[in-house]
């Protein structure tokens, strides 16, 4: 990991609605690589995204941005990133092709549509020109989600963002969107972060993984170690305790919806806590990992 | 003889789909589709996204209407029958008033139901605890807030048939399995008809599944044998899909 392809460094993030928070958030993003965020749902993911979003757009000092930059059209310089929102695949214009509307996009970025681009790119996806040539009403729900995810490649960014991009589909169209954002990733060397709740969808597209709760990271680490070995209770909760046909016998937890306050988010459900949880808790670093857990502090 | 809860016969449902300005094409949504839900089981539908799920829930709970066919619940036509069918849809606005509070629903469902803890208690259990979310207006509420809401409003209720539709669809792994326990807790003895794409999801709850594609019913059985040894190509695809994504978790 080499300092030169961290291409965003976010630095104790801090930002607040009048009814919930987030606090002192850590995230660097190296290029090619994929991050998730995973969390409960109101654990602060999409407000996360939001914020980097409009902070990259308009300049945070706590925000290092090395993705480059391109210009559009009214002159102004502009973070190379997209930022696609949930709701994204259900917005497209119903009264355009598919192509005219990514068209109308690039434009915006100054871009001309690239017809050579753009056929390596639907090679890659497996689909035909007549995909894209058909408005979206016509699409089946994974071919939408899946002009989304063209649409945003064909700005040539280095990052894209994306909030819950599976919600809506099938595992068999989910399994084949997520198998083309690990080949972008690699092929084509652009970064991803994408956010969910399921444990499945994330740790089976993401390289690193943050772990989110009451807008805390509660743990950082890789994919592999995440999966093999949860550090924080929390994340031990959310990889365990998923319905699935082996999990039919398991006692489920209570309903996890109030945080704790001041202290560890997850002290009200935890089954380790103990005084010191009640007080802010620190992140502590084991071998390349961190959590934020009183138990593997040292 | 165990009951038959819904008996649904010969059902068809057609859309047509405008392809030009005075062009119409046919959709079968729903073709033929026969089958006897019986008493007490809870039964989970699955399929690829556009196979029909949405449109069965909506005429299996009366809120359209199919082209053909006949529909009885418990041996008696649609408004001839005593027996409470509730659904939950994925869209909550559907029956939610935003302006109506917390507490004006409790009232209302208490109007309803025997005991009103009841639904104070279930409230409590999903994450809406009544003394600090009553006065809490539903247009303030998040969409997997309402759709918790929706729960404990149809469970409380304690119907005979309960419809659901991607109810939990905004709500994450761990929270909808309380759920799912909390629904196989209140609701003994209820026909439940759960519609999902979420194959994990169907697996925890469902006692027999329904396989289905463009209309028809394409595999039916028990959850573990369907799960376990799927007959049909298309099942297969989706089970192996589903199995790949969580691949890396069952270490």
């Amino acid at each position: 990991m080499q300092n030169e392809n961290i291409i965003l460094d976010a630095r104790h993030l801090n930002f607040s609605y009048p009814d919930f928070s987030l606090r002192d958030i850590n995230i660097s993003v190296h290029e090619g690589r994929i991050y998730g965020i995973l969390g409960i749902t109101g654990c602060g993911k999409t407000t996360l995204l939001n914020v980097l979003n409009a902070g990259l757009k308009h300049g945070n000092g706590e925000l290092t941005w090395n993705g480059g930059y391109y210009i559009d059209v009214l002159n102004r310089r502009r973070p190379n990133f997209v930022y696609v929102p949930q709701s994204a695949a259900d917005s497209l214009d119903t009264i355009s092709n598919v192509i005219d509307q990514i068209g109308k996009e690039l434009k915006q970025r100054n871009m001309a549509l690239d017809h050579d681009l753009l056929n390596q790119y639907l090679n890659m996806l497996g689909k035909d020109i007549t995909m894209i040539k058909k408005k979206p009403q016509f699409l089946s729900q994974g071919e939408r989600h899946l002009s989304v995810l063209l649409m945003a490649i064909m700005m040539r960014p280095s990052l894209i963002m994306m909030d819950e991009p599976t919600t809506s589909l099938d595992s068999a169209e989910t399994l084949e969107f997520l198998d083309i954002v690990k080949r972008m990733a690699h092929d084509y060397h652009i970064s991803f972060i994408i956010s969910g709740t399921s444990p499945e969808v994330i740790t089976y597209v993401s390289d690193f993984i943050y772990v989110m709760m009451c807008g805390m990271i509660l743990e950082y680490s890789s994919t592999d170690d995440l999966a093999r070995g949860p550090l924080h209770p929390y994340t031990e909760m959310i990889l365990r305790r998923r319905p699935s046909l082996n999990t039919k016998n398991l006692t489920p937890f209570r309903f996890i919806s109030e945080c704790g306050d001041g202290g560890c988010p997850f002290l009200n459900y935890c089954p380790h806590v103990r005084d010191e949880c009640r007080s802010p808790v620190d992140m502590f670093q084991y071998q390349s990992r961190s959590v934020r857990c009183v138990i593997w502090k040292r | 003889m165990e009951e038959i809860a819904i008996s649904a016969e010969g059902i068809n449902k057609t859309y047509l789909d405008r392809t030009s300005m005075m062009r119409w094409k046919r959709r079968d949504i729903i073709k033929n589709f026969s089958y006897d839900f019986i008493s007490g089981v809870i039964y989970g539908i699955i399929g690829a996204s556009g196979s029909g799920k949405t449109t069965l829930a909506n005429i299996l709970s009366g809120f359209d209407k199919p082209d053909s066919g006949s529909l009885l619940y418990f041996g008696k036509p649609a408004g001839h029958s005593n027996k409470k069918i509730r659904n939950i849809f994925q869209d909550t606005f559907k029956f939610l008033n935003p302006l109506n509070s917390i507490n004006w629903y409790i009232e209302s469902v208490s109007k309803i139901i025997s005991d009103r803890r009841i639904m104070e208690e279930l409230l409590y259990t999903v994450g809406l605890d009544p003394k600090k979310f009553g006065t809490m207006e539903v247009e303030k509420l998040s969409g997997g807030q309402r759709q918790r809401l929706a729960f404990a409003m149809v469970v409380s209720q304690n119907p005979d048939i309960l419809i659901l539709d991607e109810p939990f669809s905004m709500i994450d792994p761990p929270n909808s399995m309380v759920l799912f326990s909390v629904l196989k807790k209140y609701l003994k003895g209820s026909t439940v008809i759960y519609i999902d794409h979420n194959l994990d999801r169907v697996a925890y709850l469902c006692d027999h599944v329904i396989a289905f594609d463009h209309g028809n019913i394409i595999e039916d059985g028990d959850t573990y044998s369907i799960f376990r040894k799927p007959k049909t190509e298309y099942v297969r695809k989706l089970m192996d899909a589903s199995r790949s994504i969580s691949s890396r978790l069952n270490i």
